[in-house]
């Protein structure tokens, strides 16, 4: 695992690796962290056309993040946006991620969701999925990620205000902006 | 495409085409590559904090 500090700000070069002790209370709040939220950072990671291994590898390095800053993971319900605020800086800064935006949304593009034939899922369903996937795809990267993260996520607006890093209503003004966007884009097709 | 009414139901569909459902994943009790992520971010082992009933 790579140096992961770099999502929180400069480390010592070489300790990014070595363990930090923390108390036992601390541990057991680490622990029931990553029990708890493991999946969804690693969810959070495929979703946006990261490989298996590779966004196993963005959730280890967003849980080295919170080991060292265990203390300032915030309660529920902004934990998780917390987690997820680390993990898109995780992958922002991931050189071997760098995948440029267009190759990205290309791979969204070919996504399938993940429809069990077994439900009740219909085959019109399943195409207004794709056409939705395929208008989503056509869209500026903010507006992607801030309808993923209300969509897929399911974040309320302060919550993705915590992963952006900016205030509630600016959140809702964007989210709005990009809904209508979508919704153009899918009258065009 | 022209049958879409509003903007919910556009976050409708694109919330139902989540392409990842996580809940597929595997938990890390069920997982060796998480529990080797939890291993060598804290240094100790995964299993040292189950429930020491459980290991009788």
């Amino acid at each position: 695992m790579a140096c992961a500090a770099h999502a929180a700000g400069p480390c010592p070069a070489g300790a990014a690796r070595r363990p930090l002790s923390l108390s036992g209370e601390a541990e057991r709040q680490f622990r029931q962290l990553f029990d708890a939220h493991y999946r969804l950072v690693v969810a959070y990671a495929r979703r946006r056309g990261r490989t298996l291994p590779a966004a196993e590898d963005i959730a280890a390095e967003t849980f080295l993040v919170a080991w060292r800053r265990v203390g300032e993971v915030p309660p529920p319900p902004d934990t998780v946006a917390w987690l997820l605020g680390v993990a898109r800086r995780v992958m922002a800064n991931d050189r071997r991620t760098d995948i440029r935006r267009d190759k990205l949304l290309a791979r969204l593009a070919q996504l399938r969701p993940t429809t069990d034939p077994s439900t009740a899922h219909t085959v019109a369903a399943t195409r207004h999925h794709q056409v939705v996937l395929d208008a989503l795809a056509l869209l500026p990267a903010a507006q992607v990620e801030i309808l993923q993260l209300a969509a897929w996520e399911q974040l309320t607006h302060s919550q993705i205000a915590v992963v952006l890093g900016c205030s509630t209503n600016a959140v809702a003004i964007r989210l709005h902006r990009a809904r209508l966007a979508l919704n153009a884009q899918l009258m065009k097709t | 495409m022209n049958d879409w009414p509003d903007d919910n139901d556009a976050m409708e569909f694109l919330r139902r085409a989540d392409p990842v459902d996580h809940q597929r994943f595997a938990l890390p009790q069920d997982s060796a590559v998480a529990q080797a992520t939890f291993e060598e971010i804290t240094g100790t082992p995964y299993n040292t904090g189950a429930d020491p009933g459980l290991l009788l």
